[in-house]
């Protein structure tokens, strides 16, 4: 299918960790909720890969996206019973954003998984993403919750809160200065970006 | 029909799903070379989908689910009937639509959060067929408005003397913020 061709998927790390932001980043209100959206997308993106490992060779080629999305998304709804009955406030705080990490990059790009020789290391790799995809998650979530609020978790850290910044504009705001900063101080990064990781 | 009016122009301006819930920001992520129409093109791609989604899962929702008490199910068929109009576009593709370059897109437009958004946000709210069907396509029209502003702001700062480390993704990541601050001025209406 060459909608998801695996070309695709296998861009450069930067620009994965960009597009992997759009589904979470309306869910990052604060700390604690980005710590949380980051680990369930962690978690569903092992879990996609480990399933899409154990069934190589077995799904067609046309039904592989569809497969892991379903896989993914079914797992987040158990998940979702789990929270219901154990966690309810979390699940009125996260809302709409646990059903939303399905069509994370990183979880459909696990698809790759059934076209790769060696699994192990794509899967090693995708973890890797996953995780550094939660670092810039909390400290998104960790820096919003911190300006709009004047602390993080309770604890003071700014002398006065700048509410503008716990709205969705305030965040849009912070996401360009901070990828405008790293594009004045690293620019290899951006040729990184052009070049791509393969 | 005022509430329809209400629904289709809240979608535009104050329920905009990019300025207010900061989802489907995808296109915004990434930089790209593409001219007005291209552009507005995928924005009323994803409108069609938007609307052909919801008009579906609506009836499924409301036909099948309900009263069989099942709709624990709803993220899956949501997720199944969306992957199933896209496969649909895809096939619409190939017919060729006039040389318009639309396929570059078709990714975006799958894992666009907006689709699958509207719907979890929306489908219990939507009373009847007709609110659910002007409710898509305000949220659509909203999406395909901000992707054309995007552009025509990127094309024009292209001719301007900024500096090299501010231009593509970071100022339309800060039009988006400065536009979702005046679009949040409309909220009391």
């Amino acid at each position: 299918m060459e909608l998801f061709s695996s070309k695709f998927w296998q861009q450069s790390r930067i620009y994965l960790l960009l597009l992997a932001l759009a589904p979470a980043l309306g869910g990052a209100t604060n700390f604690s909720n980005a710590l949380y959206l980051g680990l369930i997308t962690l978690a569903a993106t092992m879990a996609a890969g480990l399933v899409n490992v154990a069934l190589k060779g077995i799904i067609e080629k046309e039904a592989r996206v569809p497969f892991t999305v379903i896989v993914t998304i079914t797992l987040l709804t158990i998940y979702q019973f789990y929270l219901m009955i154990f966690n309810a406030s979390l699940l009125d705080e996260l809302g709409i954003f646990i059903p939303l990490v399905a069509l994370n990059v990183l979880v459909l790009r696990q698809t790759v998984l059934f076209e790769v020789e060696d699994v192990s290391q794509e899967f090693r790799k995708s973890v890797w993403l996953g995780i550094q995809f939660l670092f810039l998650l909390v400290f998104l979530g960790g820096l919003r919750e911190m300006l709009a609020t004047g602390g993080i978790m309770g604890t003071e850290m700014l002398a006065r809160d700048l509410s503008f910044f716990a709205e969705p504009g305030g965040m849009l705001i912070i996401l360009g200065m901070l990828f405008a900063l790293v594009k004045a101080v690293a620019p290899e990064l951006q040729q990184e970006r052009e070049k791509g990781v393969k | 029909m005022l509430d329809l009016l209400y629904l289709l122009l809240g979608g535009v301006l104050w329920n905009n799903i990019i300025l207010t819930q900061l989802l489907g920001l995808s296109p915004f992520l990434v930089e790209r070379k593409s001219s007005v129409e291209d552009i507005w093109g995928v924005g009323m791609m994803t409108t069609a989908l938007m609307m052909a989604s919801a008009f579906i899962t609506f009836l499924i929702y409301d036909v099948i689910l309900e009263p069989l008490a099942l709709e624990y199910l709803d993220n899956i068929i949501l997720i199944l009937v969306i992957f199933l109009l896209v496969i649909l576009f895809q096939q619409y593709k190939k017919e060729g639509v006039r040389g318009r370059r639309w396929h570059l897109y078709l990714p975006d437009v799958f894992m666009n959060t907006a689709v699958f958004g509207i719907l979890l946000l929306n489908l219990t709210e939507w009373e009847t067929v007709i609110e659910a069907l002007v409710g898509a396509a305000g949220f659509g029209f909203g999406f395909a408005v901000l992707l054309v502003i995007i552009e025509s702001i990127n094309n024009r700062v292209e001719k301007l003397p900024l500096p090299e480390w501010l231009t593509g993704i970071p100022i339309q990541l800060i039009t988006l913020g400065i536009l979702a601050l005046a679009v949040s001025g409309f909220s009391g209406i």
